[in-house]
C-alpha cells in the first residue's frame, strides 16, 4: 500500500495532537447540566442505582474514547490517501483518442465535431471502468502525446478528455501505437482503446501485428508495429464523408517581372455526388479571383491563376458555399514572397563579361569600384562581393565570390597551378550547379585548392578542386580557381547562371521563406539570434530555437503565423493533407485478420484509492457514537 | 396570575351550572346539627323555666295539655377555608397559577352562596398572612388581589403550617388543601391534625405531566428548589423510568391515604382547564354537597 496525501511527517504529530485532545476532553470534569427539580426525594431511587453502576460507566465511556480514537484514525488515514499497489486483475488501458484535423468535421448530432463525440465515447468508457482498471489518456495527432500517466481516478480521467482538442494536422498513428505499446509493456492486461473515425494510414494499419515477432521476422521488425497481446479496441465514430477541400495551394513571383506573381490551387473532392463549388482568391481581403468549379465524385482539379498582380501579401484560396462537414481545409492561406534587390559590390578593373551578366538580373544592384578602391569596411553594406582577380589582404565581410584567388590570403590554399584541365568531377547536387553543365569546358590553367573538411569541391579536375565553396560562421564563400578571360565560360550559357546560383546561394534564395508550410511538421525557418518568437493563429507567443541560422518551429494549427524579428515577417500553414481532408469514417477497423470491436465495460471491484472507505467507515462510526450516547450507552 | 374580565365570565358560568347541578339535591344553605333561630322545625323539647315563650307550640299545649317548645335548627355559615400552597416547588410549570385559578373559582362559588370565604396559604416557613374571612360575591376581587400577591417561596412544611393553621383558627369548616403535597416530611400528618380538630379536609393535588416524567436525558445536576440540596445524576433511559415509576408511586400513595381516611381526592393536572376540573369536583359531590 502506497499514501500519495499529505505526508506522515505532518499527519503523525496532526494526530497525535489530535488524539491528546480528545483524551484531554475526556478527562476534563464535564460541566453537568443544572435541573431544577421539586422534590429531590423521589431522585433516590434513581441516585443509588446510578452510583451503583458508576465503575461500568467509566468502562462504558472509555468505549467511547477508544470509538472517537479509532475515528480521528480513520479520518487521517483518510487524508493520508492510502492506495492498493497496482491490481494484477485489472486492466491497462491507453484511450487513443485522434486528434487529427479530419476529427473537426462537423458531421454528429446537432453539429457536433467528431472530436466532440469521441469525447463523449471516451468520457463514457473512462465511466465504465473498473474500479481496478487504469487508463491513460493519448491524444494523437502529428506529434502523439499522453495526457497523463496511468491512473484509476475516473474524475481526473475525464477533466483529461475534456481538456483535448482538435489540431489541424494528420494523425500519426505509428507513432501513437508504438508510443501506446511501449506505455502498455510489462503492464498487466493490456488494452489499447482506438477512438476516431479510423481515417488513418492503411499503409500503418497493414504494419500492425498482434502477435509476438517470430524469428523470420527480424528484417520487416522496425516497419512493423507489434502489438503482442495487447486487445486492441476500436470505437468509430464519424458517418459523413461530404467534403470537398483545397490540398494545395502555392504562389510564385516571376523571376523575370517581380511585381506579377501566379497562384496554384488543387482542389479535392471527396464526396460521393457531383458538386459545383465556388473558388475565390483574396489578396489582403481583396478577391482578385473568382471561379466555379464543377467536381465529379472524387475528383481533383489543379488551377494555375497566372499574371496576378497587387501589393498584399496576405493570398487567401477560399471555397465558399460547400456546405461540407470539414470547413478546416475550405480555406487556405499564403504569403507572396517579398520582392527584394541585391546589394553586389563587383570589384574589377573592368571586366564586360562579368558585368553584362550581372545586368541580367534586374534584381541585382551593382556597385562597381576599381581594386585600388577596395576597403573591407565598406563590404559589411552589400549582401555579395565579386572579387575579379584580386585577392584582399582583408577578406569582404560578406559572401563573395573570387574570381581567380592567388596568394597567402587566398580563401582557399591554392597548392599549385594545372594547366588544360577539364572537369572531370562537379557536385550536381550544390545550389551552385543548378542547371549548369560544366562539361567540355577549355581553361587554359586554373589554381587547384586545398580544401578543408567543411569546404565542397564544386568542380574538380582530376580530383583535384578548381571550383570551391565554403559555407561557415554564416559567410559563404565561393572561388574559381581560373581568370574568365583565360577559359571559354563566359561564352557558355552556363556562365550567368553559374553566377546567378552564387548570388541566389548567398543570398539563401532557397532559404526564403516557403509560400506555405503544411501543418503538423517541423519547419526550417531563417532565423538570426539564439531564438526566433513566433505569434501563433490563436495569438499565442512561442520561441523557437534556432540552430545554424534556422529556426525548427511545430506548426499544428491553419492559418497566419508573424514572425516576430526584424524586420517581421509572416509565415502561413496549410493542413494540405489528402489523407486528413479524405473524411469518410470506416465503421469497422480490421488490423492483422482481426475485425476490431469496441471494449467491454468493467466488473466492480474494489477501488485503489482507499479514502473513500476511510471515510465511509469513520461516518459509520461517528453514527454508532451518536446513536449510543443518544441511547444514554456510552455516557 | 391574570384575574380578567374573561375570569370572571369563566367563574359566573361555573357558579350558574354549579347552582343546577345541586339543585333539588342541597339548599343553597347548610344547617348545623345546633337547634336554634332557624325557620325550619327540628323537634320538640319540655319547655323548661326561663325559656323563651314565643317558641312555646300553643296547638300541642290544646290537645295533650303539655308545654312542649318548638326547636328549630339554626342556620349558620359555612366557613370555607382554601390552604394553598405557595412554597418553591409551585413555581415550575404554572402549579401555583393553576392552583390560585381553582382557589378563586372555589372562592366566588362559596362567596357567592354567602359562606365565608377565607385563603389561608402556606410555605416559605414563617406563617404568612391569610385573607380573613369573607362573604358575598363583592369580595371575590379581595380574593384575586389577594392571590395575585402570592410569591412562591420556601419549603412546603405542610404539617407545620396546618398544625398552625388548626390552632390559629377558631371556627371549623371545610379546608381545602391546594398544593402538589412534594414535603419531604410527608402530608399525612397535616392532613391528620385537620381532621381530628374536626375540619372537613379536601386535598386538591395540583399535579404537572413534567413533574410527573421530566424530559432529561444524560449527565445533570440535580438541585431541589425547596431544600437547595444538589445531587449529580446521570439519567439514562431505565433511570428515568424508576424516577416516573417513583413519582406515580407517591401520588398514588397519597390517594389511598385520603380513600382510606375519607378525605376527598381530586387531581389537579395542570394540563386540565381549571374549569374542568371545578365541574368535576362538583358533580363528583365533592366539598360543597
Amino acid at each position: 500500500m502506497t499514501f500519495l496525501g499529505a505526508p506522515w511527517l505532518l499527519l503523525g504529530p496532526a494526530m497525535g495532537a489530535g488524539a491528546a485532545a480528545l483524551v484531554g476532553l475526556y478527562l476534563l470534569k464535564q460541566r453537568r447540566r443544572r435541573l431544577e427539580v421539586p422534590f429531590a426525594q423521589l431522585w433516590q431511587h434513581v441516585l443509588s442505582e446510578s452510583q451503583s453502576t458508576a465503575l461500568w460507566r467509566k468502562l462504558r465511556r472509555l468505549v467511547s474514547l477508544a470509538l472517537q480514537l479509532v475515528l480521528l484514525a480513520l479520518l487521517v488515514f483518510a487524508i493520508a490517501d492510502p492506495r492498493l499497489a497496482a491490481s494484477q486483475s485489472g486492466r491497462s488501458i491507453v484511450l487513443v483518442v485522434d486528434c487529427s484535423a479530419s476529427m473537426q468535421a462537423l458531421d454528429g448530432d446537432a453539429k457536433q465535431s467528431r472530436l466532440q463525440s469521441a469525447k463523449a465515447e471516451a468520457r463514457r468508457l473512462v465511466r465504465a471502468l473498473a474500479a481496478d482498471d487504469t487508463a491513460m489518456v493519448l491524444a494523437m495527432d502529428a506529434r502523439p502525446a499522453p495526457v497523463s500517466g496511468f491512473q484509476s481516478d475516473e474524475r481526473e480521467l475525464e477533466r483529461e478528455v475534456d481538456g483535448l482538442t482538435a489540431s489541424d494536422s494528420a494523425a500519426d498513428l505509428d507513432r501513437a501505437l508504438r508510443l501506446a505499446a511501449d506505455a502498455l509493456h510489462g503492464r498487466p492486461r493490456p488494452t489499447l482503446v482506438l477512438i476516431g473515425d479510423g481515417a488513418w494510414d492503411d499503409a500503418t494499419l497493414a504494419r500492425i501485428k498482434l502477435s509476438a515477432p517470430g524469428a523470420g521476422d527480424a528484417a520487416k521488425q522496425v516497419s512493423t508495429i507489434w502489438l503482442p497481446g495487447v486487445d486492441l479496441r476500436f470505437i468509430p465514430v464519424g458517418r459523413s464523408d461530404d467534403n470537398v477541400g483545397i490540398t494545395a495551394f502555392a504562389v510564385r513571383r516571376y523571376q523575370a517581372n517581380q511585381t506579377a506573381y501566379e497562384v496554384l490551387v488543387e482542389v479535392h473532392s471527396f464526396r460521393s455526388r457531383p458538386s459545383t463549388v465556388k473558388l475565390e482568391l483574396a489578396q489582403d481581403g481583396e478577391v482578385v479571383e473568382s471561379e466555379a468549379l464543377e467536381l465529379k465524385p472524387g475528383e481533383r482539379i489543379q488551377r494555375v491563376y497566372p499574371d496576378l498582380a497587387g501589393e498584399g501579401a496576405r493570398l487567401t484560396a477560399r471555397l465558399v458555399d460547400t456546405h461540407d462537414v470539414l470547413p478546416l481545409d475550405d480555406v487556405a492561406y499564403a504569403v507572396l514572397p517579398a520582392r527584394k534587390k541585391q546589394k553586389v559590390l563587383l570589384v574589377t578593373g573592368g571586366n564586360l563579361f562579368l558585368e553584362g551578366a550581372l545586368l541580367l538580373d534586374e534584381n541585382l544592384s551593382v556597385d562597381k569600384v576599381a581594386p585600388a578602391a577596395y576597403d573591407a569596411a565598406r563590404t559589411a553594406a552589400y549582401d555579395a562581393v565579386v572579387l575579379d582577380g584580386l585577392t584582399p589582404e582583408e577578406p569582404p565581410r560578406s559572401h563573395a565570390l573570387y574570381l581567380d584567388p592567388h596568394g597567402d590570403k587566398s580563401p582557399f590554399a591554392v597548392l599549385g597551378t594545372i594547366d588544360a584541365p577539364y572537369v572531370t568531377e562537379a557536385a550536381s547536387a550544390h545550389p551552385l550547379m543548378r542547371w549548369v553543365a560544366l562539361k567540355d569546358l577549355n581553361i587554359a590553367h586554373a589554381s587547384r585548392f586545398k580544401l578543408s573538411p567543411d569546404d565542397v569541391a564544386v568542380a574538380s579536375s582530376m580530383r583535384e578542386p578548381i571550383i570551391a565553396a565554403r559555407q561557415k560562421d554564416g559567410r559563404k564563400t565561393v572561388a574559381l580557381g581560373f581568370r574568365l578571360e583565360h577559359s571559354d565560360l563566359p561564352l557558355r550559357v552556363a556562365f550567368p547562371v553559374l553566377l546567378i546560383n552564387a548570388l541566389d546561394w548567398f543570398a539563401g534564395g532557397d532559404a526564403a521563406l516557403a509560400a506555405s508550410y503544411a501543418t503538423g511538421r517541423t519547419w526550417r525557418l531563417p532565423a538570426k539570434g539564439a531564438a526566433l518568437r513566433i505569434r501563433e493563429p490563436d495569438g499565442s507567443v512561442v520561441e523557437a530555437p534556432v540552430h545554424d541560422g534556422r529556426a525548427s518551429f511545430f506548426g499544428t494549427r491553419a492559418g497566419w503565423y508573424q514572425i516576430l524579428a526584424s524586420p517581421p515577417e509572416l509565415v502561413a500553414a496549410n493542413l494540405a493533407n489528402d489523407a486528413e481532408s479524405q473524411v469518410a469514417p470506416r465503421a469497422t477497423l480490421t488490423v492483422d485478420g482481426r475485425t476490431l470491436v469496441p471494449p467491454d465495460s468493467g466488473r466492480v471491484g474494489v477501488r485503489r484509492a482507499l479514502w473513500s472507505y476511510f471515510v465511509v467507515l469513520a461516518l459509520l462510526l461517528a453514527f454508532v457514537e451518536w446513536w449510543t450516547y443518544n441511547r444514554r450507552v456510552t455516557v | 396570575v391574570e384575574f380578567d374580565e374573561q375570569f370572571l365570565k369563566k367563574l359566573e358560568y361555573l357558579y350558574v351550572v354549579a347552582k343546577k347541578v345541586f339543585v333539588g339535591r342541597i339548599r343553597a344553605e347548610r344547617r348545623s346539627r345546633k337547634t336554634g333561630s332557624g325557620v325550619e322545625f327540628a323537634d320538640h323539647r319540655n319547655y323548661a323555666h326561663g325559656d323563651d315563650l314565643r317558641y312555646l307550640d300553643w296547638s300541642v299545649y290544646g290537645r295533650l295539655d303539655k308545654l312542649l317548645l318548638r326547636l328549630f335548627e339554626e342556620e349558620e355559615d359555612l366557613h370555607i377555608y382554601l390552604l394553598i400552597d405557595a412554597s418553591a416547588s409551585m413555581r415550575a410549570h404554572g402549579k401555583l397559577d393553576y392552583a390560585e385559578r381553582i382557589c378563586a373559582a372555589l372562592a366566588y362559588i362559596g362567596l357567592a352562596k354567602l359562606d365565608r370565604v377565607s385563603i389561608v396559604p402556606f410555605g416559605g416557613g414563617a406563617a404568612r398572612a391569610r385573607l380573613p374571612p369573607a362573604r358575598g360575591k363583592g369580595n371575590i376581587f379581595k380574593v384575586f388581589n389577594f392571590l395575585s400577591s402570592l410569591e412562591p417561596t420556601g419549603p412546603t412544611e405542610l404539617s407545620r403550617a396546618l398544625e398552625s393553621f388548626v390552632h390559629s383558627t377558631r371556627r371549623r369548616g371545610l379546608a381545602v388543601v391546594v398544593s402538589d403535597f412534594y414535603d419531604p416530611a410527608g402530608y399525612q400528618e397535616g392532613l391528620n391534625l385537620l381532621r381530628y380538630h374536626r375540619f372537613e379536609p379536601t386535598v386538591l393535588q395540583v399535579w404537572s405531566a413534567a413533574d410527573a416524567r421530566p424530559d432529561v436525558r444524560g449527565d445533570v445536576e440535580i438541585v431541589d428548589v425547596e431544600s437547595g440540596e444538589r445531587r449529580e445524576v446521570t439519567i439514562s433511559e431505565r433511570q428515568l423510568a424508576t424516577f416516573v415509576r417513583a413519582h406515580a408511586e407517591y401520588c398514588d400513595a397519597l390517594d389511598g391515604f385520603c380513600g382510606a381516611r375519607g378525605i376527598p381526592y381530586y387531581r389537579a393536572d395542570v394540563a386540565v382547564p381549571f374549569e374542568d376540573l371545578v365541574l368535576r369536583i362538583f358533580r363528583e359531590g365533592g366539598f360543597l354537597s
